[in-house]
C-alpha cells in the first residue's frame, strides 16, 4: 500500500476475508494504481488492463482468503501474474485475432507518427517494451510494481535467483539504450 | 518503486565480478528510473467504480452461493433425521405386536424348538471343531482315552489355534 502503513493493511486484509465491501473498496483505491500499470506495461493496452484489474479483483473476493501472512505485495502481484498469464494463455489460444488486433495497432500508431502526435500520443516505453522479450518485460515490471525482492521473485517464478538478476539486468540495460537511442533520434 | 529492504550490491557481488557488479547496478537502477519517469497511464476514476461495483456484486452472489449451500446441507441433514426416525417409527409400529415385551415373555417351546442351522461354512467348521474338543474333554473327564493321555494345556492350545484358524479365515 502506497500510504498506508502495516497495521491498516493488516486490517484491511482482514475485513476482505470477512468479506466487508468497505475493506474491499479501500484494497482497490491502494492498489489500483500499480496493478493496473503492471497490467498496461505488459499489455500495452488500456482496455485489456482494465480487464484484467477487474478480472484480479473480482477474484480476490475467493483468493484473498487463501493469503496467510507475509508479503502480502508479492502475493498479490503474483496473483496478478497469474491472471496475466492466464490471459496470454487465451489470446494464444486464438492466434489469428491476435494478428489481426497488432497489425490494427500497428497501423494506428503509424497514423499518428504520421500526425507528428508521436511524442505525446504514443507511449515510448511502451513501445521500446516490445523490443524486450516478454518473460523479462514481466520480470522488470513485477519488480518495479510489486516491489518484490530480487529473491522474492526467484521464488514466486518458482527461477534461480541469479537467472532472474541475470534476465533484469540485461532486460533493463536494454531498455536504457532503446530509449536513449529513440531520444536521439 | 524498487524494494528498499534489498542490499542490490551486496546481491550483484555473488554473481558478478567487483566491476562488472558495479556496472550491473547502475543498468538495474537508471533502467528503473527509466520506468519510474515514464509513468503508466492510471485507471480513471469510472473504471474505478466499476471495478468496485464488480467486487460488491461479486460478494454478494458469494454470500448467496453460501447461504444457499448452508440451507442445502442443513435441509439435507434435517430430511435425513427425519427419514431415519421414520423408519423407526415404522420398523416399530410393525413389529409392536410380535415383539415380546420381555425375555421372559418368549414361549420356552420357541427357543428350545429352534434350529439355529448355520449358513456360514466357517462357522460350521468352528462349530465341529469345538465339538470334537468338547468331546475330547468329555473322554479326558470320563478315563475313556486309554493310553493317549491329552493334557488340559494341549486342549487349550488346540483351542487357541482353532479360534486364530477362524479369524484369519
Amino acid at each position: 500500500m502506497e500510504k498506508t502503513d502495516s497495521k491498516d493493511l493488516e486490517a484491511v486484509i482482514a475485513g476482505c476475508k470477512r468479506r466487508d465491501s468497505e475493506s474491499f473498496s479501500k484494497l482497490v483505491d491502494a492498489y489500483s494504481r500499480r496493478l493496473y500499470g503492471f497490467f498496461y506495461r505488459l499489455s500495452g493496452d488500456k482496455t485489456t488492463s482494465d480487464d484484467l484489474l477487474s478480472e484480479l479483483f473480482v477474484k480476490l473476493v475467493e483468493k484473498i482468503r487463501h493469503f496467510h501472512g507475509g508479503n502480502f505485495n508479492g502475493w498479490l502481484f503474483t496473483v496478478a501474474s497469474n491472471i496475466w498469464h492466464d490471459r496470454l494463455r487465451a489470446k494464444q489460444r486464438d492466434d489469428k485475432a491476435m494478428e489481426s488486433r497488432k497489425s490494427q495497432l500497428e497501423l494506428e500508431a503509424q497514423q499518428k507518427r504520421l500526425s507528428g502526435q508521436e511524442t505525446e500520443m504514443i507511449d515510448r516505453l511502451g513501445r521500446e517494451l516490445e523490443n524486450i522479450d516478454e518473460e523479462s518485460r514481466e520480470l522488470i515490471m513485477l519488480r518495479y510494481y510489486s516491489q518484490m525482492g530480487f529473491k522474492e521473485i526467484a521464488q514466486s517464478r518458482g527461477m534461480p535467483i541469479g537467472t532472474v538478476l541475470s534476465k533484469v539486468h540485461r532486460a533493463l540495460a536494454r531498455l536504457r539504450q532503446l530509449m536513449e537511442q529513440s531520444s536521439d533520434e | 518503486m524498487n524494494n528498499k529492504d534489498e542490499n542490490l550490491k551486496e546481491l550483484l557481488n555473488k554473481f558478478y565480478a567487483e566491476a562488472e557488479a558495479a556496472k550491473a547496478e547502475e543498468d538495474i537502477l537508471r533502467g528503473e528510473q527509466i520506468i519510474a519517469d515514464n509513468p503508466a497511464p492510471r485507471p480513471d476514476a469510472q473504471q474505478m467504480r466499476f471495478v468496485k461495483l464488480q467486487v460488491n456484486a461479486e460478494l454478494k452472489r458469494t454470500a448467496k452461493t453460501e447461504k444457499l449451500s448452508r440451507w442445502r446441507w442443513a435441509l439435507t441433514a434435517a430430511a435425513g433425521i427425519v427419514i431415519a426416525a421414520g423408519l423407526v417409527f415404522v420398523h416399530n409400529y410393525q413389529f409392536r405386536d410380535e415383539r415380546p415385551a420381555s425375555i421372559a415373555e418368549i414361549p420356552k417351546a420357541n427357543v428350545e424348538d429352534s434350529d439355529f442351522s448355520f449358513d456360514d461354512t466357517e462357522l460350521e467348521l468352528l462349530a465341529a471343531d469345538i465339538e470334537a474338543v468338547e468331546d475330547e474333554i468329555l473322554a479326558l473327564q470320563l478315563g475313556e482315552n486309554g493310553t493317549e493321555w491329552i493334557s488340559a494345556d494341549d486342549i487349550e492350545i488346540e483351542l487357541l489355534e482353532i479360534n486364530e484358524d477362524f479369524w484369519k479365515g
